[in-house]
């Protein structure tokens, strides 16, 4: 895939659920911190028990989730992998392995909380999208509590 | 449209009701008694008022709205039957029964329709549409009038009374037909029951300024135009010379042509001349035309002046004044609306009549009065009516205001009553803990508690083994300003490292007395704990007579620390903001201020903040722009004041400097505030320069939240609004000419930077609104605007629309907030800035034209999508721009053509 610009970078990452809410000129400035990854088919994205040190959009390709081998599941284009792994340090629960040649767009953590620090708009809405996310998974929760959890994103 | 529709055909079918009604009722009292007994039959239907009125209300207050009127129109409508067959049947009592029963009850029918009328509309559709239903009750009063006139001699008076019967029973089905399937509070019984209704109604509204004023105005209204049409009838019966021909004649043509001109002013007039000056003002049509009138009465009582009188009261009363009157009801709660609106329109004013009455008895019989004095009374009442309306109009707004009002509570207030919820001893329980975890807790509850018992505890904490717990113990103590703890505070400064605890401790010491605070700043000089000695020192060098060992002391440790390693340099840093400044210590400082790590650096700023030296001014200014010592520059700079704003303005005048001080000057400029600084902001906006901007007017409106009196200059800042505004229709205007390109990845984008930027110019225009109006008002309207409830957004608009009155901004921002579409939208911007919609290349090319960059990038991603060969020119020239994102992304398109 050829390198995507800036403002490429950024209508993509408008699909992505945790920036969707957030303003074209805000999506500018995560653009303008995400990088363009290309992986080849079987490459490693994240290790079983490893941090998860970024978050991973995909562009074009799959990434399947293995655990103990067994394909848990797969993500697709304008999917994400490591929402929460922007907030919080612990391992991951699966292995991320492109499961054909695969673009991703990364966004590392600490450039995003330096970019977080920098514009407290961004923030602010991000938590707007934060907290919109995690009331609809407490209302789908007490709507339907036996329904079983979706794979995370 | 519909339920306008149906409201006023109730009203039409109401009011030709009452009409009939009233006239078959005195026909056929006149017809079997002596008209003598009227004034005691009058008497007897005020006082069964009082009686029966208290049995609608408790009724009232069991049934929702909507029932309550289909029900009272449908038993009314029977009764009236039942009324019929009894003159029919020729019972004896049924001419009086009827009298009494149309006296008493009469009042009710268009009562109920405008309480369901208010209860169905927000205040902006009332605003619109209670005209309309206005205009079906005077058309009502016309035909019902006519149609008594003309078929009951024919039919006989109390045939007349089934048809009556038939349009209750049509206005009982039209109530039904409006409240199926709407609102709650249509829908709903109000959840509260009084026992005695009548008198909790008049209580709700003695303690209700609002309602208070409506009831003196319903009072003074009455009372004046009972005069009138007193002093009418006089003038008439004396003009006429008792020709009862020649006076029938004069008041079938007299009413005849009243009503028509009432009704093609309300036709014409009446709404547009709400729109133009709201409710509040439009009251005062009435009185002010019938103060003419009376004053024409006062030097004489000609027949001229009496028509003037009467005619404005009957002309104006059922059209204009009504509509406006009832429009006052519209931002009242449905449930303290539903309790007192009857009462007031039958008890206040059926109230009034009888003080009227009183009033003429008291003036003919007791003090033979004339026309002319009888005018002195109502320009009496009619004055006392004018000051209540000019009040109630600040409170129409006070009300509309209350009814959009955020009310935040602050962590203060949350946690002062989450102190006083708990048990008494329990905060006392928890500063005891053996868990320092439990005691941290309840020494912070206790800076909100007003426990004194709890104050006394905290002393002994300051020698608590938990740093965490003595730290905060010190914090809660200064906070309180606790007495009698300099013992333990003493002992506190010996066993605490932190800086900023000790200077808690020493400022608290200072706060308790001089003596005590000199003597523990003495002892500590021989303390082995240098930084704290050299604290100790640089506070006794504030003092006139300190010890010379003081100085020689806090010297040494300067010097030697700040040649020391990063944490000691920090602590030098720390100590020489303590001190009066003395040259060679300001080098240090400024050296400090240099230093590669973050941290000696922070303590540097903030010394230099304290110590205010003018050389040290450029250098934290540059500081700004670095987000590591982001809070700490903008204090410090904040605390040079007024010695900063050059350089501050400077930093955000210059088109070359790093956006970053731009936006942190504007914040700083905004901590400073006065008048230098809102200069500088408010000539930054003046600029059209979009870097800082939001920052810009956040500084503003921090200035005038923290100094509401502060004068920003209304002529610049509704310049400013004008030119906000007229950028929202722009960007309005420039999207409708993307409507069939928003398909594609990067038009859509664009069309979203757009709508960004109308809702970007919208709340500009609030946050300027704020800078003339009261700014919290400004939030509300603006957060209730765009609210979800459609109650809250009327409310907000008509908030905004009668607090604008006299502003040439309101024909500018109304249509902006209120048309929910954007063909509205483009219809405004065309009226009033001739814009028109372009098709896609010109938007385009407008937009890369324009200085905001980001939608220069938009644009230019968007044209090169779309190859739009015409722009190719301007893009190239883009690529050499200094942005580097409008830069990369000019490139980006120049490769694509």
């Amino acid at each position: 895939m050829e390198q995507l610009t800036t403002l490429d970078r950024a209508i993509r990452l408008q699909k992505v659920e945790l920036f969707s809410d957030l303003e074209t000129e805000m999506l500018a400035l995560l653009a303008s911190i995400a990088q363009q990854i290309d992986l080849k088919k079987g490459e490693t994205v994240v290790e079983e028990g490893n941090p998860i040190p970024a978050l991973y959009t995909v562009l074009d390709g799959e990434i399947e989730m293995r655990r103990g081998g067994l394909v848990i599941y797969s993500i697709g284009a304008n999917e994400t992998l490591g929402n929460w792994a922007l907030f919080d340090r612990e391992p991951s629960v699966v292995t991320a392995v492109a499961a054909q040649d695969t673009d991703l767009l990364r966004i590392d953590r600490e450039e995003f909380f330096e970019l977080l620090a920098d514009h407290s708009a961004v923030t602010r809405e991000l938590f707007q999208a934060l907290f919109k996310r995690v009331r609809s998974i407490l209302s789908a929760g007490i709507e339907s509590p036996t329904d079983s959890a979706t794979p995370p994103s | 449209m519909r339920p306008t529709l149906l409201l006023a055909l109730f009203l039409l079918m109401g009011m030709a009701a009452v009409i009939c009604l009233k006239a078959v009722s005195d026909a056929v009292f006149l017809s079997e008694f002596d008209a003598r007994l009227l004034p005691y039959v009058d008497l007897v239907v005020t006082l069964l008022v009082g009686v029966l009125i208290n049995y609608y209300l408790s009724w009232s207050g069991r049934l929702a709205l909507g029932s309550l009127v289909s029900k009272t129109q449908t038993v009314l409508a029977a009764s009236i039957l039942v009324l019929w067959l009894l003159l029919w049947a020729n019972f004896t009592w049924a001419p009086i029964l009827l009298y009494l029963w149309v006296g008493v009850f009469a009042i009710l029918i268009p009562s109920q329709v405008w309480s369901l009328s208010a209860a169905t509309f927000t205040t902006r559709q009332a605003k619109r549409l209670f005209t309309v239903i206005g205009a079906g009750g005077i058309l009502g009063a016309a035909v019902g009038g006519s149609f008594t006139g003309f078929f009951g001699p024919r039919i006989g008076a109390a045939s007349v009374l089934p048809v009556a019967a038939g349009l209750l029973f049509g206005g009982s089905w039209i109530a039904r037909a409006i409240t199926k399937g709407k609102r709650q509070d249509l829908t709903s019984p109000s959840p509260e029951k009084a026992k005695a209704p009548i008198l909790d109604s008049a209580r709700l509204v003695s303690i209700n300024r609002y309602l208070l004023l409506i009831a003196l105005a319903v009072i003074a209204s009455t009372v004046v135009g009972t005069l009138v049409k007193y002093q009418f009838k006089a003038v008439a019966q004396a003009y006429f010379e008792a020709d009862r021909d020649g006076l029938a004649s004069f008041g079938g043509y007299f009413y005849g042509y009243v009503s028509v001109i009432s009704f093609l002013f309300h036709a014409t007039l009446s709404s547009r001349i709400l729109r133009w000056i709201g409710p509040s003002f439009a009251l005062f049509v009435l009185p002010l035309a019938m103060l003419s009138g009376v004053v024409g009465l006062l030097f004489s009582a000609s027949i001229f002046a009496a028509i003037w009188a009467r005619g404005a009261d009957q002309g104006f009363r059922h059209s204009i004044d009504r509509a406006s009157s009832e429009l006052l009801w519209v931002p009242v709660a449905s449930d303290l609306r539903n309790r007192v609106k009857s009462f007031m329109d039958i008890v206040v004013s059926r109230g009034a009549d009888g003080l009227a009455s009183l009033i003429l008895i008291a003036l003919l019989y007791l003090g033979d009065a004339t026309i002319q004095h009888i005018s002195w009374a109502s320009l009496i009442f009619l004055l006392a009516w004018l000051l209540v309306l000019w009040t109630l109009r600040g409170e129409y707004i006070q009300t509309l205001r209350t009814t959009i009002e955020r009310r935040d509570i602050s962590a203060e207030q949350l946690l002062q009553r989450l102190a006083a919820s708990g048990p008494s001893n329990e905060l006392e329980t928890g500063l005891a803990s053996s868990d320092a975890q439990d005691v941290e807790v309840a020494v912070g509850l206790a800076q909100f508690s007003n426990a004194k018992a709890a104050q006394s505890q905290l002393a002994s904490l300051l020698v608590h083994e938990s740093e965490a717990v003595r730290r905060k113990a010190m914090t809660t103590i200064a906070s309180l300003q606790a007495e009698g703890c300099e013992r333990e505070v003493a002992a506190f400064l010996r066993l605490e490292t932190d800086f900023d605890s000790r200077q808690r401790a020493f400022d608290y010491l200072d706060l308790q007395g001089s003596v005590i605070a000199r003597e523990t700043e003495e002892s500590l000089l021989q303390q082995p704990d240098q930084p704290l000695a050299a604290m100790a020192a640089a506070r006794l060098m504030k003092r006139s007579d300190y010890p010379s060992q003081a100085d020689s002391l806090f010297q040494n440790v300067v010097v030697a620390f700040s040649e020391g390693g990063p944490a000691e340099q920090v602590q030098a840093a720390q100590l020489l903001g303590l001190a009066p400044i003395k040259q060679h210590r300001s080098d240090i400082l400024s050296a400090l201020l240099d230093s590669p790590e973050p941290e000696v650096v922070r303590a540097a700023i903030r010394s230099t903040g304290a110590l205010r030296q003018t050389e040290d001014l450029p250098k934290l200014i540059l500081l700004l722009s670095e987000r590591r010592y982001g809070t700490d520059t903008r204090q410090a700079v904040t605390a040079y004041g007024e010695q900063a704003i050059a350089a501050l303005s400077a930093a955000l005048r210059d088109d070359s400097a790093a956006p970053r001080l731009q936006r942190q000057s504007a914040r700083v400029l905004g901590s400073i505030g006065g008048r230098l600084a809102t200069q500088s902001l408010l000539a930054h906006l003046r600029r059209s320069r979009e870097i800082a901007r939001p920052d810009v007017l956040r500084a503003l409106g921090r200035i005038r939240d923290k100094t509401p009196d502060h004068d920003f200059n209304n002529e610049v800042v509704n310049l400013l609004l004008q030119s906000v505004l007229r950028r929202f229709y722009e960007t309005v205007t420039l999207s409708a000419g993307m409507r069939d390109e928003a398909h594609a990845p990067a038009a859509k984008f664009l069309a979203l930077a757009l709508r960004e930027r109308q809702d970007r110019w919208l709340n500009e225009a609030f946050v300027l609104l704020g800078l003339i109006y009261p700014q919290r008002e400004m939030r509300d309207a603006h957060h209730r605007i765009q609210s979800g409830r459609r109650d809250l957004r009327a409310n907000a608009l008509e908030f905004l629309d009668s607090r604008l009155i006299g502003s040439d901004i309101r024909a500018v921002l109304l249509p902006a907030v209120e048309e929910q579409t954007n063909r509205g939208i483009l219809e405004a911007g065309k009226r009033l800035f001739q814009l028109d919609p372009v098709p896609y290349s010109s938007v385009l090319r407008r937009l890369l034209d324009t200085s905001d960059v980001w939608l220069q990038v938009c644009a230019c991603h968007a044209a090169a999508e779309s190859r739009q060969t015409a722009c190719h020119a301007k893009i190239t020239e883009l690529t050499r721009h200094a942005d580097p994102l409008l830069r990369e992304t000019a490139l980006a398109a120049s490769a694509r053509f």
